[in-house]
């Protein structure tokens, strides 16, 4: 019964994240080592889905803060996964992606919004860095799990990922594609050097510029 | 006015923050030491385009600029242009230390002295360092040297990413060898000219000079393919034995030096094909990385030494579920006519428990190990070689700072190298499947991947001295 209701979830779970994101992008693998954080948890007025409000606007630092003022398209995506106590294997999971670019002309933030249960994507103006925060590092009614996913009389707690500017696996390839062209490499049968340098040298390659984790407190909904 | 959108749905609505504006100017900042125009070659977005912000070619340019291994950092940003709905983008960098070490060789190896007595052990180094942004130009200029028992290598290099703004690549080396190679299976009789008479010696050696250089020119051939054509030209001077004759399974041959006599010249046309995926190249965990390099060396280019050399090199990366990588690796090649020593295939690049050519230095005098008991002891250098081997890597960590990812890897494989001969005319005293010169090859030890580039710290050069191998002789 236990593994039906976790297909379940993750069935839940697939309908909330976008396919891409819940393919590419992992769990925590200790979600209940992460530090903690206050969320409040609730339901919608049928009683049939679980929804959190959270706020993670530490994701905003100084160097985020300059990229969101650059002109130049800003992604802050927060996925969030709902565990029973003392379980490593997320029962199901929501995503709220915000995209966020400076008209430098108008100097407003345009912000587009995507997270479950609101009819698809949202386009508003912010006019300042307040604006841009209240709208993509909180969240606020984020439907996170269907009433049959969950267990009564279990007590859970909400594990999350922040990341700023994800790159996508297409486009990662082809930058690595770039950056792994050593000039002049050549490469020899042999391999059997006693501490050989390989001639190679690149530079690292983030896959988000800034990522922030955290869990909730327990609940029991 | 081509710029500024604020893209609108049907509806009339915005559908997303998608913004377009005129590109009026790129400005580059924080360069001192790199020239504009060198840093311009990385940058395809030019002043009159119109400029989406969603084009990916913005963030490409960022790793472009990062790809170069000149900067630091690369940050991109857009200001108001001089009319409503134009910008200017803002490349800012911040410049590195460019001078990197590319090879590092230190070993031992069993070589031999000036009258073909064996020695137990001895020692090897060498070092490759380049500056790979010479005055800002982007240009790569590299030294290397290598250090063996009365054996030197001098290597200079320069590498050009884009001779004179166009999209070719350009390379050169001048090259300076005086080295040495061992000969002779055993009882090997040598006449050497200097004493003029014949002894018995455990090997007979051979004295060469090399001087010379290449020219190279390259073009990218889409992302992941590249060809290069590169000439050679050498000059070489051996100090051959006047005769030298060693035991080659039951029967006494003489020793083929694959040296004309005094000067000669080789001079070659090579050609190379490179495809590369890997998604890393230091720790990769998929992707593919193939070879294929055909030289040609005849009379009417000068060479002294007429000969065709093809060799292909591909390996491929899988990510295991475990999160462990798989790596299969095949190289193939054959010669064809009289080609130098150097150039011909040598067992120990192929088997991991005898010591790499360092710089085309030859710093080992053993045979192959032998572990099958095939004919295999009686070869050193051949015209057909070829190898398979997998490798098995497990990461033990992964960082963001200074090492970046540390892998266990353990590999084995099968290789054989042999002349015509080998095959045509296998040497006396063997049967069955010992006629066929292969052996086993494995290695253990750890990948590192820094923010200097990648090491490897293999046990199987020391695993090579511990005599656990099996030499048959007929």
């Amino acid at each position: 019964m236990r593994t039906r209701r976790g297909a379940v979830g993750m069935a839940l779970a697939v309908a909330l994240l976008s396919p891409l994101a819940w393919s590419q992008q992992p769990a925590p693998t200790a979600p209940a080592q992460l530090p903690a954080r206050k969320a409040s948890f609730s339901w919608n007025d049928q009683g049939t889905i679980l929804r959190v409000a959270v706020k993670y606007r530490d994701v905003v630092d100084a160097n985020v803060e300059r990229k969101l003022l650059s002109g130049l398209p800003t992604v802050i995506v927060m996925r969030a996964y709902l565990y029973p106590d003392g379980a490593n294997t997320a029962v199901a999971g929501t995503l709220k992606s915000c995209r966020i670019v400076f008209d430098v002309w108008e100097e407003v933030y345009r912000v587009q919004i995507s997270q479950p249960g609101t009819g698809g994507e949202k386009t508003e103006a912010a006019p300042n860095l307040e604006g841009v925060l209240r709208r993509c590092a909180e969240a606020k009614d984020l439907q996170l799990a269907d009433r049959t996913t969950l267990q009564p009389n279990t007590s859970y707690f909400l594990a999350a990922v922040v990341d700023v500017n994800p790159i996508s696996k297409e486009m990662m390839d082809r930058i690595r594609r770039w950056v792994s062209r050593p000039p002049g490499a050549s490469s020899s049968p042999g391999d059997s050097l006693f501490g050989s340098f390989v001639g190679l040298f690149v530079a690292r390659i983030d896959k988000t510029d800034r990522t922030i984790s955290f869990r909730t407190q327990s609940m029991v909904p | 006015m081509p710029g500024y959108i604020v893209e609108q749905s049907a509806t009339g609505e915005d559908s997303g923050p998608h913004l377009r504006y005129a590109l009026e100017a790129i400005e580059i900042r924080g360069n001192t030491r790199t020239t504009e125009r060198v840093i311009r070659r990385y940058i395809k977005l030019k002043p009159g385009d119109v400029l989406d912000v969603d084009n990916p070619e913005i963030e490409l340019t960022r790793y472009r600029l990062l790809g170069t291994g000149f900067f630091q950092r690369a940050q991109l940003s857009l200001r108001r242009g001089s009319r409503r709905g134009n910008v200017i983008l803002v490349i800012e960098v911040a410049e590195r230390n460019t001078i990197v070490v590319s090879d590092l060789w230190m070993g031992l190896s069993a070589d031999a002295d000036t009258n073909g007595n064996a020695r137990p052990l001895t020692a090897y180094a060498g070092a490759d360092v380049a500056e790979t942004n010479l005055a800002g130009t982007g240009i790569t200029l590299g030294a290397a040297m290598g250090f063996a028992q009365q054996q030197l290598a001098v290597r200079t290099r320069y590498f050009d990413p884009s001779f004179l703004g166009s999209s070719w690549m350009t390379s050169g080396t001048l090259m300076y060898n005086d080295a040495r190679d061992f000969y002779g299976n055993r009882d090997v009789l040598y006449d050497d000219p200097s004493n003029a008479t014949e002894r018995v010696q455990d090997y007979a050696i051979v004295r060469y000079k090399r001087a010379g250089g290449s020219l190279g020119v390259g073009h990218d051939l889409g992302m992941p393919i590249q060809l290069w054509f590169d000439y050679r030209l050498e000059r070489i001077d051996a100090s051959l034995p006047l005769a030298a004759s060693h035991r080659r399974g039951l029967d006494r041959e003489p020793i083929d030096f694959g040296f004309n006599k005094g000067l000669s010249v080789l001079s070659t046309l090579r050609s190379t094909l490179v495809y590369d995926t890997r998604d890393s190249p230091i720790l990769p965990t998929r992707g593919w990385h193939a070879t294929v390099a055909g030289d040609v060396s005849m009379s009417p280019l000068g060479s002294s030494y007429p000969y065709q050399k093809l060799t292909i090199n591909a390996s491929k990366w899988w990510q295991l579920p475990w999160r462990h990588v798989l790596r299969l690796h095949v190289f193939g090649g054959a010669i064809g006519g009289y080609a130098p020593l150097y150039e011909r295939f040598y067992v120990g690049d192929f088997s991991d428990l005898l010591p790499d050519r360092m710089l085309d230095l030859n710093t080992d005098r053993r045979p192959a190990p032998n572990f099958l008991n095939t004919d295999i002891v009686e070869v050193r250098y051949g015209q057909y070689a070829g190898k398979v081997q997998g490798e098995y890597r497990i990461p033990l960590y992964r960082g963001q700072r200074s090492i970046y990812g540390v892998d266990l890897f353990g590999s084995a494989g099968i290789y054989g190298v042999a002349t015509q001969r080998d095959l045509s005319d296998p040497p006396r005293g063997y049967h069955g499947f010992s006629k066929i010169p292969v052996d086993l090859t494995f290695n253990l030890g750890l990948r590192i991947d820094t923010n200097a580039g990648g090491f490897m710290f293999a046990f199987s050069n020391v695993l090579g001295f511990i005599p656990v191998r099996s030499e048959a002789r007929p």
